[in-house]
């Protein structure tokens, strides 16, 4: 009978992993068309971005015009070079796809750091209630009543030439342990990650409160109280996992926001550092010379654009999908 | 036998939320819904207590309170001997393992993202029952085929099962820490009516089978009177009576407990029956009516001292008061009414109009005629041509002055009708006041609430 049971409890997690899939499979087909075009056009530029060294023979640093041909500054594009190449001989194709790293990397740990911040101070926020609220929720107004770029602009100005991990060493050495990321840690990059997740973690903050207190409402919260489960096992167990699903589908716009927040900083020279390739480090570079070299700007405000765009619109599709109420046709509406 | 739980005085109040806003303006005070009010039951160990009452009387917040789900606001409640509303939170939660609650609806009160083995084995975690996972998993598997279901939907989630599967999950897992004592919140009113019979059955036999106390809350009287040994009848938020089911059910004292018997259907279109209608709708919590509670729906409420009319009579004269009140009589349009037939739209008129609408009802398919005494016959008119002249607040006061009864001025308690297990909270059965009024009009009586004088 145990060693039944024990095959049973393996048997279920290969059956738990399976109905995860299945879920997922299942979430995407229900996806309208656009939101569908969407998730493969992010897939494909994540792919695009790992596998990097696959797609492009050269490096992103590297100056064309001195190792092959001096003609090939400022050269419009030509079948070797698809995105021509910019001031320096350098690839612009090569850059971009380069910068789509950098780009998803700052996107994707902001929000990271954007919901571990925000899912914990909202969760305690909305749970404990009281003047514990009113505290947490305060601060998070004064962070969101700045605009969001003179925020960022203070805080990386404040930050100067150091970097965050110099303040917290232990988010440091997990960061050097990612790959790509790992070889970042001296640059100002982390600083923009880590400006931008505390920047947008107020809005994760209010999302992930409402949910919690709609879900603390429901019946199987109080049949846990019953249970005499703890205060703090509740909200992990019960609480926060039946409110997750608004957060996910605000963190994908997140993304994208944050994606268009690390280019605009580095447009204006405070963002991420030389010799780190980022789309918006190439517009801010090239816009001098886009009335004739003007495949050096478009393409990576382009690259921009379509992902931006892309993820909107996949979350727009996940918002749909997880909350009826905003459903735009069909339903119950 | 000796009492399990004990409800001493319980009371929950719930407040509106103060805020900034209303401190500002001192003219609104705070509101608060008296919830439960001075309750006071016991259920005795091995026995099935019912609580019965219309949505809103405040029946799942007295059952919360008492195992302290909500905090209750006053009062305290003993299990065993132990003050549970003194209870530290390792003692209460030490207390989760005696008295386990299964809830009303089965699609909320299942996690949905736990399996029925999670849902099952994590309160045996919490109480330590089971030396590991194993052996929980296989309680867990002999808890469900005990409530009905197979040990192949351990690994399921709630939204795989039907309402009836669910409520069976539920009750597994409120079995699963081995409780002395169930509180049952409606557990089948959420059902399909062929599954509810099979989910009693359960409980039935669960009871029997591990010796379960029970409190059993619902608004169907028929299924309370299947299911439990006793019955306590409430409304909002005060114990109207207490009694055996037999007792109840054959010998009901309080005029709320008999209107909610003729209220129980009977699938016989042949059967005459006499139907006690209540007036109006249940009063809000809010601000709850003075006195007794049900007086102002009460059809055999107690007429003002030197009433001597009938008590249907009396009634008209309350309707009427209750319908001033609420702003529910327009004169002017019942003068637009007049003209538009053609009939004189004098100031007489109208309040004849509004007196043969509203008192003697003619023409009101179902009523019976009725005739006021003289002097009431006098004061309802110029109470009403106080009404036609514009002065509503006057034609109410005017008959606030001579018509209360006396039930709206102090709270009834409860009084033991034979031998001792029956108990209700009505005027009528208090016998100092009963001769108080009984002195004053010679056909009131004790007798007289049984018989047929209330329609």
């Amino acid at each position: 009978m145990a060693i039944d049971t024990k095959h049973s409890e393996n048997r279920s997690v290969v059956d738990q992993v399976g109905s995860r899939v299945r879920w997922l499979v299942a979430v995407y087909r229900r996806l309208d068309l656009s939101a569908q075009v969407s998730f493969w056009i992010v897939a494909a530029i994540s792919v695009a971005a790992a596998a990097a060294p696959l797609i492009t023979p050269y490096a992103p640093g590297e100056q064309l015009a001195i190792t092959a041909d001096p003609a090939l500054k400022l050269h419009p594009p030509t079948p070797a070079n698809p995105m021509g190449t910019d001031l320096y001989g350098r690839d612009v194709f090569t850059r971009l796809v380069y910068g789509a790293r950098s780009s998803l990397a700052v996107g994707l740990l902001a929000v990271g750091i954007a919901a571990t911040i925000g899912i914990t101070a909202g969760s305690i926020a909305g749970y404990v209630g009281g003047w514990v609220d009113e505290s947490i929720m305060r601060v998070m107004d004064i962070l969101i009543s700045f605009p969001a770029l003179v925020l960022a602009i203070t805080l990386v100005g404040a930050l100067g030439s150091e970097t965050v991990i110099t303040i917290l060493p232990v988010l440091g050495e997990l960061l050097a342990s990612l790959p790509v990321v790992g070889s970042w840690t001296s640059n100002n990059i982390i600083n923009v990650i880590f400006v931008i997740g505390l920047v947008y973690s107020p809005q994760i903050a209010r999302v992930t409160r409402g949910e919690v207190l709609r879900t603390s409402e429901e019946e199987f919260v109080e049949a846990a109280e019953n249970t005499g489960l703890s205060r703090v096992r509740i909200l992990v167990q019960h609480i926060l996992p039946n409110s997750m699903a608004p957060v996910l589908v605000q963190s994908t716009f997140l993304v994208a926001t944050a994606i268009l927040f690390e280019a605009s900083l580095s447009y204006l020279g405070l963002g991420v550092q030389p010799p780190i390739p980022t789309w918006g480090v190439m517009i801010s570079n090239g816009q001098g010379y886009l009335p004739d070299s003007w495949w050096w700007t478009t393409f990576p405000g382009l690259a921009i654009m379509v992902t931006v765009l892309a993820l909107n619109l996949l979350g727009d599709g996940l918002r749909d999908e997880f909350d009826p109420r905003s459903a735009t046709d069909g339903g119950p509406n | 036998m000796s009492s399990l739980l004990t409800i001493d005085g319980l009371t929950k109040h719930f407040s509106e939320k103060d805020s900034l806003i209303r401190r500002l303006r001192p003219d609104q005070e705070v509101r608060t819904v008296r919830a439960v009010d001075d309750v006071s039951l016991d259920v005795k160990e091995g026995e099935t207590l019912g609580l019965v009452g219309e949505s809103g009387c405040g029946k799942s917040t007295l059952a919360r309170a008492a195992v302290r789900l909500i905090e209750p606001t006053d009062g305290s409640v003993y299990f065993d001997g132990d003050e549970v509303t003194g209870f530290s939170r390792s003692e209460l939660r030490e207390f989760r393992s005696e008295v386990q609650v299964v809830f009303q609806d089965p699609f909320a009160s299942l996690n949905p993202r736990y399996t029925v083995a999670k849902t099952l084995m994590e309160p045996m975690r919490v109480h330590n029952i089971g030396a590991n996972d194993t052996e929980r998993r296989e309680r867990a598997a002999s808890l469900l085929e005990r409530c009905g279901l197979g040990a192949e939907h351990l690994d399921r989630h709630p939204h795989e099962f039907s309402g009836g599967q669910r409520q069976r999950i539920a009750i597994a897992r409120a079995l699963s820490v081995e409780p002395s004592m169930l509180i049952a919140d409606e557990p089948v009113s959420a059902l399909d009516v062929s599954v509810q019979a099979r989910i009693l059955n359960l409980l039935d036999e669960l009871r029997e089978e591990m010796g379960l106390s029970m409190l059993f809350i619902s608004h169907d009287m028929s299924i309370v009177r299947r299911v439990c040994d006793r019955v306590a009848v409430m409304y909002l938020g005060k114990i109207a009576e207490v009694a055996p089911t037999d007792r109840l059910f054959t010998d009901p004292q309080h005029p709320y407990t008999q209107a909610l018997l003729s209220a129980i259907p009977v699938p016989d279109p042949t059967v005459e029956r006499d139907r006690v209608h209540l007036e109006g709708d249940v009063p809000t919590p809010i601000d709850p009516p003075s006195g007794c509670r049900f007086h102002p729906r009460c059809p055999k409420v107690i007429p003002t001292e030197g009433w001597d009319g009938s008590q249907a009579a009396w009634q008209r004269v309350l309707a009427l008061k209750r319908r001033l009140a609420a702003d529910e009589l327009d004169a002017e349009t019942t003068r637009e009414h007049l003209e538009d037939e053609r009939k004189s739209v004098s100031d007489d008129a109208v309040v004849q109009e509004l007196y043969d609408e509203h008192v003697a009802r003619k023409g009101v398919a179902d009523a019976e005629t009725v005739s006021l005494p003289p002097d009431a016959n006098d004061t309802v008119k110029s109470a009403l041509q106080r009404l036609v002249a514009g002065d509503r607040d006057g034609a109410v006061a005017m008959l606030e002055r001579s018509y209360t009864t006396p039930c709206a001025r102090e709270e009834p308690s409860l009084t033991t009708h034979g031998a001792g297990t029956h108990q209700s909270a009505c005027h009528l059965h208090d016998p100092s006041f009963v001769t108080q009024s009984k002195s004053q009009n010679g056909e009131l009586a004790v007798d007289g609430i049984a018989s047929g004088d209330a329609r």
